[in-house]
């Protein structure tokens, strides 16, 4: 008699079932993978729908001003060495005031007096970027030293003359390098060194209209140097003396700003009565505060956000080449209200975010700078720091270009605005 | 020798649960026929309940839905369960699959002298998490710009009840319970722009909390030749929603009635059909009004039956069939659902601990609309009953 099978055994159904439960446990588990592939039934199943962005258009600002100057002096890595008698005219000062009177020959051990002097000449580096005159031009080196008050520009200024005119140079600024040596007397230095004394150089372009863009700076020292051969002996490498100064009672910072810096025999127009400036030579910097309404800063996400400014048509310099409009982004509180300090005190606009625009000084109309970046950091400043921006040129006091807008004092249509396009926030949880 | 069984089920139950519950934290889903409005009524039910259809929801002491199930317990009763749904929605020539991961259900039994038994629960009342990516476009100055868009919603209302049944006689029980129900919805919304240079995305969130109470009560009857009449009734008092502690808007817990007739004349087999009325439409108010808000009445039937002996206790097989009206839709579109549920019931070790396996086929459809869901709703579940 065949066994009878007992068809609730466990034996026959252990194997199905345990396969069923390890099924259900394995495809649980693999459930807990995350999936994103949403968004095919939107919008006809979508719960919530969006906000509309709202665009605006505000006289937003407050108060708005130029202010001329810059860059200060030392504070600028290049100067303008120039001469076109319609636009701008400068000249650099140089300060040698600590002349060497020994040399180590060929960096050696042995360390001997100067005793002759040969092969003087001013290195200037130059900056490489622009465009440069075709037509030829002489720079003339002065001696500038005097026991007068030099640091009144009026008293420098005075010093070119004929009779202190120690080197020049002839040439054409488009076919040379990235530095230039001027020739000056040997004799002239030789007394100075051996008298102990102190070489102060004027640079100037004369005999035709240029330009040269120098580098003053590099790595927080003079960049020009003053290179000659100290003893008749040519095997001897040359000596250079780099830029410094000594300023009575003075910081180390005023020390360095003297040591290489510009004056200008002829500098652009001022501001009209309803024109903020940035630009020009001296530069002008120009300052603009917003009173944005807190429903916008606060209470929504901005997404777009230009300053919309009135470009008046320049002729200064430059006009028709292209020029970077720099943001500054204040940082004081409403207890600063020098508005230079205000400035001095500005961080550059890359740190918020803002970008340089470029524009062409000629040009006229409506132009807008995205401030997008700051506006969105307005919301998270305390009430007591101005919302503001700033603007100064590119190559600030190193080029002649300007840039003019009409001012807050313009008639309303040529006014500084805010256009700002923003998504008022929502309580959206709530199904 | 109980306790070696404890222990290593206690092992294999830890595993299984962490695999699951460790996704909760990364759960998401799009909106879905199931996610309209206050999210999907998950129901609250056991995962025995779940593998009937959940038709066993009136008389399974685990689902906390009629307080007099608790009555005549005689041992502390320990579950949990996690449930995750695999979900694809179809219509309109597009295609989407999801995934969601849900802990639906946490219970603690504690029983009493002279049949009376208390019972803590902690359940999913409406499950609303689901994310969007959509493609759109933003008119500014006149001009369309296109944008891409993510909408993210995570969260739930959650039901927390205190009940506690009581065996009159062993042909009557009766409970009664309070419930509060807390949560929130955490939304955050992101929308970027092609052209990154002149415009700036919005990243935006928003939160909302809910608070509410209510009460229920049921009771049990013997009817004789082995069929059990059942009933319950929820009474929703005040829910409202708050955004920063403002209560922006206020509405009623949905009433709740249900009836079961239950049937176990046959030995070690229980049948059961049931029916509840579920008024939501009291909840419309408490909503922006973007969702329609729909009264439901769900029908269930489901049986268990015992299977074959595993270490010496029956293995208990379940089925089910449950048609159930969703209570969320968009204006002038109802969303209804159809479930076929099988189950196991699986006792790891003896008396004290049971593994509780369902899965449930989902049709979801809503009128109108074009689009089909349909889901797998996967349940592990573990009850532990140590001995007093």
């Amino acid at each position: 008699m065949p066994e009878r099978v007992r068809l609730t055994s466990w034996p026959r159904f252990r194997g199905p079932l345990l396969l069923c439960g390890l099924v259900i446990a394995a495809v649980t588990a693999a459930a807990c993978t995350e999936s994103l592939d949403g968004g095919a039934a939107c919008p006809s199943l979508c719960p919530s729908t969006a906000e509309s962005f709202r665009d605006t258009i505000v006289d937003a600002v407050v108060f708005d001003s130029s202010l001329g100057g810059y860059p200060a002096l030392g504070l600028s890595p290049l100067i303008l060495i120039a001469n076109r008698p319609d636009t701008v005219v400068t000249s650099a000062i140089i300060r040698f005031d600590v002349l060497p009177t020994v040399f180590t020959a060929n960096r050696g051990t042995s360390v001997d007096s100067i005793t002759a002097v040969d092969s003087v000449y001013l290195r200037f580096p130059l900056d490489s970027t622009g465009r440069r005159g075709t037509r030829p031009v002489t720079l003339e080196v002065y001696d500038v030293d005097t026991m007068a008050s030099d640091s009144v520009t009026s008293v420098v200024r005075s010093l070119f003359r004929p009779d202190r005119r120690i080197g020049s140079l002839l040439f054409t600024p488009s076919a040379i390098g990235d530095s230039i040596r001027i020739p000056f007397s040997k004799t002239v230095l030789a007394a100075k060194i051996a008298a102990k004394g102190r070489l102060r150089l004027g640079v100037r372009i004369r005999g035709g209209s240029g330009q040269l863009r120098a580098l003053a700076f590099v790595a927080g020292a003079g960049a020009p140097t003053v290179v000659f051969d100290p003893s008749t002996d040519t095997t001897f490498a040359p000596q250079q003396i780099s830029p410094s100064t000594i300023v009575p009672n003075a910081t180390a910072d005023v020390e360095l700003s003297y040591s290489v810096y510009m004056i200008s025999d002829l500098a652009s127009p001022p501001p009209g009565a309803n024109t903020l400036v940035v630009g020009g030579f001296p530069a002008y910097r120009s300052y603009l505060r917003f009173n944005v309404p807190s429903l916008i800063t606060d209470s929504s996400t901005i997404v777009r956000a230009e300053v919309l400014l009135t470009q008046q048509a320049s002729t200064f310099g430059d006009a028709r080449d292209s020029v970077g409009l720099l943001a500054l982004v204040p940082t004081t509180t409403g207890l600063v209200t020098d508005l230079r300090r205000i400035l001095d005190l500005s961080a550059a606009g890359s740190f918020a975010g803002v970008d340089s625009t470029l524009m062409v000084p000629a040009a006229t109309g409506v132009r807008a700078v995205n401030v997008l970046s700051l506006s969105r950091t307005w919301r998270t400043l305390p009430a007591n720091v101005p919302r503001a921006i700033a603007f100064r040129i590119g190559l600030e006091g190193a080029q002649p270009a300007e840039l003019r807008f009409f001012s807050s004092k313009a008639p309303a249509a040529l006014r500084p605005r805010l256009r700002i396009t923003y998504l008022p926030r929502s309580e959206f949880a709530l199904p | 020798m109980i306790r070696i069984r404890l222990r290593s089920f206690f092992s294999l139950a830890a595993l299984a649960l962490l695999a699951t519950v460790a996704a909760v934290a990364t759960a998401s889903a799009q909106s879905s026929i199931g996610m309209q409005g206050f999210g999907y009524p998950v129901g609250g039910g056991s995962v025995r309940t779940n593998g009937t259809g959940g038709a066993f929801a009136e008389f399974d002491a685990l689902t906390p839905t009629n307080p007099a199930a608790l009555g005549g317990l005689s041992r502390t009763v320990i579950a949990a369960q996690a449930e995750p749904e695999l979900r694809t929605l179809t219509g309109n020539g597009v295609s989407a699959k999801s995934n969601l991961q849900r802990v639906p259900l946490i219970m603690l039994i504690l029983p009493a002298r002279h049949g009376v038994a208390m019972g803590l629960s902690a359940t999913t009342f409406l499950d609303r998490t689901f994310s969007t990516a959509t493609t759109g476009s933003a008119l500014i100055d006149g001009i369309s710009i296109p944008t891409s868009d993510q909408t993210e919603v995570r969260g739930a209302i959650n039901d927390l009840r205190a009940g506690a049944g009581w065996q009159i006689s062993p042909r009557f029980r009766v409970g009664a319970a309070g419930h509060l129900y807390t949560g929130g919805n955490e939304a955050t919304r992101e929308r970027r722009f092609a052209d990154t240079l002149r415009l700036g995305g919005v990243l935006d969130s928003s939160r909302v909390a809910y608070f509410g109470t209510a009460l229920s009560v049921g009771g049990e009857a013997t009817l004789g030749k082995g069929f059990t009449a059942l009933a319950s009734y929820r009474r929703g008092n005040e829910i409202n929603a708050r955004v920063r502690d403002t209560i922006i808007s206020k509405a009623t817990v949905p009433t709740r009635t249900g009836a079961a007739l239950r049937y176990d004349g046959i030995v070690g087999s229980v049948f059961a059909v049931g029916v509840e009325q579920i008024s939501w439409s009291q909840m419309a108010s408490l909503g922006s009004g973007t969702a329609t808000t729909t009264d439901a009445v769900n029908w269930h039937a489901g049986a268990e039956v015992a299977g074959p002996r595993l270490r010496g206790l029956p293995m208990l097989v379940r089925a089910g069939y449950a048609r159930n009206g969703l209570p969320f839709g968009i204006p002038g579109q109802t969303a209804t659902e159809n479930r076929l549920s099988a189950g196991l019931g699986l006792p790891v070790a003896g008396e004290d601990a049971t593994l509780d396996l369902s899965v449930q086929r989902a049709s979801r459809t809503m009128s109108g609309s074009g689009f089909k869901e349909s889901a797998w709703l996967l349940g592990i579940g573990i009850q532990i009953r140590p001995r007093n």
